[in-house]
């Protein structure tokens, strides 16, 4: 044991590991001297989903995207949906051995046009997702990254040179929030999202809205007025619908007015293209022509019942739908 | 001599089926087992005197 301290940079709160500790995402530790990540090949999560699930609604609609997830966050939210698996050390969860070869055979198998590196925290198994990303360009496969947005500029601008789409959790708009709520931080995750946007990777934004904690409508407000003067109308917007979870049982769902009345704020600030999501709302779901307001796409739930793009079009009045339509 | 070649075949079936069922039970076992894997990217090796804010031991 030669008892130095190695610094993780993947992330910004760059744990300081004496030998033998790992780091608050539980999932990389210093092992003689050297970084190791504990997840490597082994995630706890593998499934296909439809890629509206992400949800990411501007890429390859009623596609199926093969999704992997290894345990461990950088991120402590309270109302974590993801808990079991984002907030356990990889050793208490059941996890088995698939190379990022593996990934790649098991997402052509299954006729998968996107792999996604989702359901935790795909920053912290940031090799992995690497790997298998490279991999997957090879193969004319889309990499989709559904994260905290929580990382460095270094390790992210490697990343998005294989990265063609993520959504990004902006869990809210004050660090206050992200400090009490989320133990984290704003500003590196807004950092993040306008780096996505200047490598040229597609973004999608959700953001989760937990009952008397990030509802407040002047909030709301803020957080449109952000996304639209940095990241431009066009970025998707989804508002979701929080479950008591983990350490928040104490709260209730988020009632359905205060959802609605989000996807007003938004469509007011002039963000064309804002959906709700975990909650079925007629028309919550679907995707509107900012121009002539005509239906694009109709979903429902998960399944996409009618997609109208063509070319990435509105078929009526040929305004440009931005996103990855084919 | 016969039997000795009988014998022999049954020892190799044996350490075949024995070696194949104790990597199938050791693989499955160690699913749930943490390997120091990988060596990461993105970090930095630093004086053993700097102050440590990492997470748990080991």
């Amino acid at each position: 044991m030669s008892g130095r301290v190695v610094q993780c940079l993947i992330c910004p709160k760059e744990c300081k590991l004496a030998e033998g500790q790992r780091g608050d995402c539980r999932s990389r530790a210093n092992f003689g001297d050297k970084m190791v990540t504990l997840v490597f090949g082994a995630p706890c999560s593998s499934h296909i989903d439809p890629i509206e699930k992400k949800p990411l609604y501007h890429v390859l609609p009623a596609s199926r995207a093969f999704s992997i997830a290894t345990a461990g966050c950088n991120l402590h939210c309270k109302f974590c949906q993801n808990w079991e698996i984002s907030q356990v050390p990889p050793e208490d969860i059941r996890h088995l051995p698939l190379s990022p070869e593996g990934v790649v055979k098991q997402a052509v198998m299954s006729h998968s046009r996107s792999i996604a590196y989702t359901y935790s925290e795909p920053v912290t198994f940031y090799e992995y997702t690497l790997e298998t990303a490279k991999l997957a360009r090879r193969k004319k496969i889309l990499n989709l990254l559904i994260s905290a947005g929580y990382i460095n500029p270094e390790p992210q601008d490697v990343l998005c040179q294989y990265l063609d789409a993520a959504n990004i959790d902006l869990k809210g708009i004050t660090e206050k929030f992200y400090r009490e709520v989320c133990f984290a931080t704003l500003k590196p995750v807004q950092d993040a999202l306008i780096r996505f946007k200047k490598n040229g990777v597609w973004v999608e934004i959700t953001n989760l809205i937990v009952p008397t904690l990030n509802d407040e409508p002047k909030d709301i407000k803020l957080l449109c007025e952000w996304i639209f003067n940095e990241l431009g109308p066009d970025t998707p917007l989804h508002f979701s619908r929080f479950y008591p979870m983990y350490r928040l049982k104490n709260l209730p769902p988020t009632p359905r007015g205060a959802l609605i009345a989000a996807r007003d704020i938004a469509r007011e600030t002039g963000i064309n293209y804002v959906y709700i999501g975990n909650l079925d709302t007629p028309e919550g779901s679907n995707t509107y022509c900012p121009k002539c307001r005509r239906l694009l796409v109709e979903r429902r739930g998960y399944w996409v019942v009618r997609n109208q793009v063509r070319d990435g079009r509105c078929p009526f009045c040929r305004e440009t739908i931005p996103g990855i339509w084919s | 001599m016969k039997r000795i070649d009988f014998l022999k075949t049954l020892a190799a079936v044996f350490l075949a089926l024995g070696s194949w069922s104790w990597r199938t039970i050791l693989r499955y076992n160690n699913a749930s087992v943490v390997q120091p894997g990988k060596e990461a990217m993105f970090y930095r090796v630093i004086g053993s005197g700097e102050k440590k804010n990492g997470g748990s031991r080991l």
